[in-house]
């Protein structure tokens, strides 16, 4: 093997290398591809996560049946294809917080958070997380009490997990879209807590 | 249900003008992109199964991260790069041969101009 370090303007030339025999080869179209960035770089998003949880705060119907089975829960939603995977919604309560990894590689549920952060494919985030998850989860930011118990979810081939963060005090009369608004990616990765908005300056 | 017709779905509701927030760009470089999309386009279209790239996926990562002074910088999706190339390979769909000799004749061809 060689022991070449290839740049980046080199591995850059390799994947147009690579596309250019596929499209050549037939196995492959410029518009699929061209297709699949669009939609992962700009349409498939947090966002999504984002309407899922907040309308598991404002229906409890519908919360029961996200955590019952969030594969079918999002469907209903217009939200699916996975790679055949199942997805799994774990709850945050005052009690225990969730958090999820992939430590195999970066499994993360795409279509509801798109694509994963740096810091979650990160070795170091893979390896740590798993085994100080407080200190881990402090470093991010997010304080918890020793008696609150910490779950970490791994996600693998069958399974990608989100989690359902808590419903912040002082936005009992928010509408979905209000709500929408202060779900944050890494809270529903488990990194981050949706703040109190009465301990923020502004409602968005 | 393919992903475009998942989208489009979503189209429908208006979901997707919803502004991104958490902005962190998606991919670093546009070659991240392009060989996430081939991996995932070629999986749509049957030219292998996911699980199997996946599988492949997995063993590149752990294959970086067994080196004791890894020559190369981490990147997540130069190990993608590399765990679509294997796969393409061992199902004779490319050689090594032939993705340098193309990659060299579109270095020449990007000098030209």
């Amino acid at each position: 093997m060689s022991t070449h370090v290839r740049s980046q303007e080199e591995i850059a030339a390799r994947v147009k290398a690579l596309e250019s025999i596929l499209i050549e080869k037939g196995i492959m179209t410029t518009a699929a591809v061209d297709r699949l960035v669009e939609i992962y770089e700009n349409e498939v998003g947090p966002q999504l996560g984002a309407k899922v949880v907040a309308r598991a705060w404002t229906d409890p119907v519908f919360k029961q049946r996200l955590l019952a089975d969030a594969t079918k829960a999002c469907a209903d939603f217009g939200i699916g294809g996975l790679q055949g995977e199942d997805m799994v919604v774990v709850e945050n309560t005052a009690d225990r917080h969730n958090v999820i990894v992939c430590t195999l590689c970066s499994c993360y549920p795409w279509t509801v958070l798109g694509l994963p952060p740096t810091w979650y494919k990160s070795p170091e985030y893979r390896a740590r997380v798993v085994i100080e998850p407080r200190t881990v989860l402090a470093e991010f930011g997010v304080q918890l009490s020793d008696l609150t118990e910490i779950r970490v979810w791994d996600s693998n081939a069958e399974t990608r997990y989100m989690v359902l963060p808590c419903r912040p005090a002082h936005t009992e009369d928010w509408s979905i879209d209000d709500l929408v608004g202060i779900i944050t990616r890494d809270a529903m990765v488990g990194a981050a807590i949706v703040a109190d908005p009465a301990e923020q300056q502004t409602r968005p | 249900m393919t992903r475009p017709a998942i989208v489009e779905q979503l189209d429908a509701h208006g979901q997707s003008a919803v502004p991104r927030t958490n902005g962190e760009l998606t991919f670093s470089a546009p070659w991240e992109a392009a060989v996430f999309a081939l991996a995932v386009a070629l999986s749509d279209a049957g030219t292998f199964d996911w699980r199997e790239f996946h599988q492949q996926l997995i063993a590149e990562i752990q294959r970086w991260e067994r080196q004791a002074h890894p020559a190369e910088d981490w990147n997540y999706y130069q190990r993608w790069l590399a765990a679509l190339e294997y796969v393409l390979c061992r199902r004779g769909l490319l050689t090594e041969s032939e993705l340098q000799d193309r990659a060299a004749a579109l270095a020449t061809h990007d000098h030209h101009h």
